[in-house]
């Protein structure tokens, strides 16, 4: 009778040695600390430059002061706050600001898709100097631009009168003043949105447009239908920029043109709070208006990037 | 379904040549797949079969039609693309229906045949999904479904199985054959995939460097390799090529190098060139048509001596060098497990004189055997569609009985 053996299993393998526990500990530590060092210096600074400042704020908004070394700051709890947010000038700033975030749009979002699009048929040399192009407006500094700007849209002789035959005292016409601020502040940003648009464009993959064509799409239908929808996480980001850093663009632009005239019609919310700070010399209410700012901003950004995770398909 | 002819199709990179001028016809239901090594043109030239580049020359003709200058989606073909190109923000539902959607049918239609491919490659229940909840193996039958959904004129395929691992490729590559056989189907496959080439084509069009090395059946081109470069690119491991000099003796020609002394068939050679005189060939012989002998057997043409075995399981393969110095040149031996050989061994080998393979060292084109025959013919007379550019080359002759290429 033949015997039949189980073959066994192959034996576990030996435990490793156990580390020398003494010399390992010590680099190991460091090595964890690596990463906080080199983060160390942007800590730093963001600590000194925003979040010590913020602090002050906080602090600031609590007191009534007019910015005088020598006048005593006197605590008035939230009295500050309940006068920022019960203003009328409050509501206009807001309005203002609202008006100037949708004026902003066609400049970061609309015009740069289109011209990004149509310049990825722009190839080579003609492509390096269409970028230098349309991203030199974003390297003029504001205030330099806005000396050109008034010279442009003066009522008289002005060049954007006599080109578009028109007699309108832009920056003395309440509507007319809007316009041009954000006419201007887009002008500023188009070439940074359409550099942003462009990269945007470069991160999705061509083989999905190779794919559509194939598959019967015209070249119409794979825009709408294949690189818009692929576009989405970086449009969501230009909205998200747009939203959160309009009032900040345009704030040169007014401080120059029309500090924030004629009347309140282009008194932007940061506009309001630098009224407030240094021009009536109110710190407590300037800091208060900031934080209410801050807060409402926070919400937004967080609805926005929430939206955002939403909406956006990365494709891998 | 569409025939495909493709007249001197050739694209150019500035100086890089991708696809050199490729004649090719693929039949009405043929599945053809074009082999070769990565970067050889296979891509470059399916994409400009769909209309995706632009080529430098030559023509496309679909069913008589000369599409060379139409639009992708007015060709009537459907492509599966390497990376599936799935559209990462459509549910599978919406990427399967998106070339009907884009024509404009409708609704309810589209939802009816989604269904169907969807039952056919079983995706029933992944069709809420998106590309990124998918597995490779889903995806790319997301891919097929799309390229199936619209009943194509013909299917163009990139390499769709090479994101996959082995034994799901194995799995869809009998799938696809037996697709291909339902449908009747044309396709243009590319692969650098010679086991895919093998076992699914009706014909493989071996490409190197942008231009058409062979054209035939899986076994013409494992059989009958019209170059060096299809002798050594089929066959794992591929075909041994050895640099021999034919010598013209009393009884007949003779190929000798370092450790091997071969009698090549007689074709009457001693009646047509003088004896004594030479020529410089490559000998070639696939690893499993040698068989091994005892070190110094007179069968045994070869004599070396075992550098390593490797286990393959079922089989062996050992390699010997030639001859007494330690650089000659390797051989490749493969049979059966056990081969009785040990590495260091020597060791004799013997080879069917019809299995032995010959080829001119200068231009790499096969050399026929046909004794009496003057009349000129194609070097690979059993693959009447083997491209004649490349082919004829001044001062090939491989037509010629080989004596008479002798000088
Ligand atoms: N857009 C391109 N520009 C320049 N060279 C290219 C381009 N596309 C492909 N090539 C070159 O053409 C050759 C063939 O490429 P390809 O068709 O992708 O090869 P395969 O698909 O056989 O791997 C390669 O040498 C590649 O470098
Ligand atoms: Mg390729």
């Amino acid at each position: 009778m033949t015997l039949l053996v189980e073959v066994p299993a192959p034996a576990a393998p030996a435990p490793p040695e156990p580390a020398t526990v003494g010399r390992r500990r010590l680099p190991r530590r460091l090595r964890a600390l690596a990463p906080y060092l080199y983060l160390a210096p942007a800590l730093a600074l963001l600590v000194v430059w925003t979040y010590r400042p913020l602090l002050q704020a906080v602090q600031l908004s609590t007191y009534s002061w007019n910015l005088l070394p020598t006048s005593p700051a006197t605590e008035v709890g939230l009295a500050n706050f309940r006068e920022v947010l019960s203003a009328p000038e409050l509501g206009d700033a807001v309005g203002v600001t609202m008006l100037i975030i949708v004026g902003m749009l066609p400049f970061t979002i609309v015009v740069p898709v289109v011209v990004a699009l149509l310049a990825r048929q722009v190839h080579g040399r003609a492509r390096s100097v269409y970028q230098a192009l349309v991203f030199a407006p974003m390297l003029v500094a504001p205030v330099a631009s806005a000396a050109v700007w008034q010279w442009l849209l003066d009522p008289s002789s002005g060049a954007v009168n006599r080109v578009l035959g028109l007699h309108v005292n832009w920056l003395a016409d309440a509507n007319g003043a809007l316009v041009a601020i954000i006419v201007i502040t887009g002008w500023h940003v188009l070439g940074f949105a359409t550099l942003i648009v462009s990269a945007g464009l470069t991160g999705v993959d061509d083989e999905y447009a190779a794919a559509a064509a194939v598959d019967g799409a015209r070249p119409r239908q794979i825009t709408w239908r294949i690189t818009l929808p692929l576009l989405s996480p970086t449009l969501v980001f230009l909205t998200l920029m747009t939203v959160l850093l309009s009032a900040q663009w345009s704030f040169p632009l007014i401080d120059t043109l029309t500090q924030g005239g004629p009347g309140t019609a282009t008194t932007n919310i940061y506009y309001l709070l630098w009224e407030y700070g240094f021009r009536s010399f109110d710190a407590g209410h300037g800091a208060a208006a900031g934080l209410v700012f801050f807060v409402v901003f926070l919400a937004v950004a967080w609805v926005l990037v929430t939206m955002s995770d939403r909406l956006s398909f990365h494709d891998d | 379904m569409s025939r495909i002819r493709l007249s001197g199709l050739r694209k150019a990179y500035g100086d890089t040549v991708a696809v050199a001028g490729i004649d090719l016809d693929v039949a009405d239901g043929e599945f053809l797949v074009l082999l070769g090594p990565s970067g050889c043109g296979k891509s470059t030239l399916l994409r400009m079969v769909a209309g995706l580049i632009a080529p430098t020359g030559g023509r496309v003709l679909v069913d008589d039609a000369d599409v060379t200058d139409v639009a992708p989606r007015d060709r009537d073909l459907a492509m599966v693309f390497q990376s599936y190109a799935l559209y990462p923000h459509l549910t599978v539902e919406s990427n399967i229906g998106f070339p009907l959607r884009v024509r404009g049918e409708r609704r309810a239609v589209v939802r009816e045949k989604v269904a169907a491919v969807a039952a056919e490659l079983g995706l029933t229940d992944l069709l809420r999904r998106r590309p990124k909840q998918l597995s490779g193996g889903q995806r790319q039958r997301v891919a097929l479904g799309r390229a199936l959904v619209r009943e194509p004129g013909a299917f163009l395929m990139d390499e769709p199985l090479s994101n996959l691992d082995a034994k799901l490729r194995t799995t869809t590559r009998a799938g696809l054959t037996e697709l291909h056989r339902r449908l009747r189907a044309t396709v243009l496959y590319v692969t650098h995939d010679q086991v895919e080439a093998m076992t699914m084509a009706d014909r493989v069009a071996l490409l190197d460097g942008g231009r058409l090395a062979q054209v035939g059946t899986p076994a013409e081109v494992y059989d009958t390799p019209a170059s060096t470069f299809v002798a050594g690119f089929l066959g794992a491991p591929p075909m041994n090529l050895l640099d021999v000099a034919a010598v013209v003796g009393a009884h007949g020609v003779r190929a000798s190098a370092a450790g091997l002394d071969l009698a090549l068939p007689d074709d009457g050679a001693g009646q047509v060139s003088p004896e004594g005189s030479r020529r410089a060939l490559v000998l070639g012989v696939r690893p499993e048509h040698l068989v091994v002998r005892p070190p110094g057997a007179a069968d045994a043409p070869f004599r070396g001596r075992v550098l390593a075995v490797e286990n393959l399981g079922s089989e062996e393969l050992a390699r010997c060098v030639l001859g007494d110095a330690d650089d000659g040149p390797v051989v490749t031996v493969r049979g059966a497990r056990p081969l009785g050989l040990a590495a260091g061994d020597h060791v004799g080998l013997a080879v069917d004189p019809a299995r032995v393979h010959l080829f001119d060292p200068d231009s790499g084109r096969r050399l026929e055997r046909r004794p009496g025959s003057s009349t000129p013919s194609s070097p690979t007379p059993s693959s009447p569609t083997t491209p004649t550019s490349p082919a004829v080359e001044p001062g090939l002759h491989g037509d010629r009985p080989l004596a008479r290429s002798l000088p």
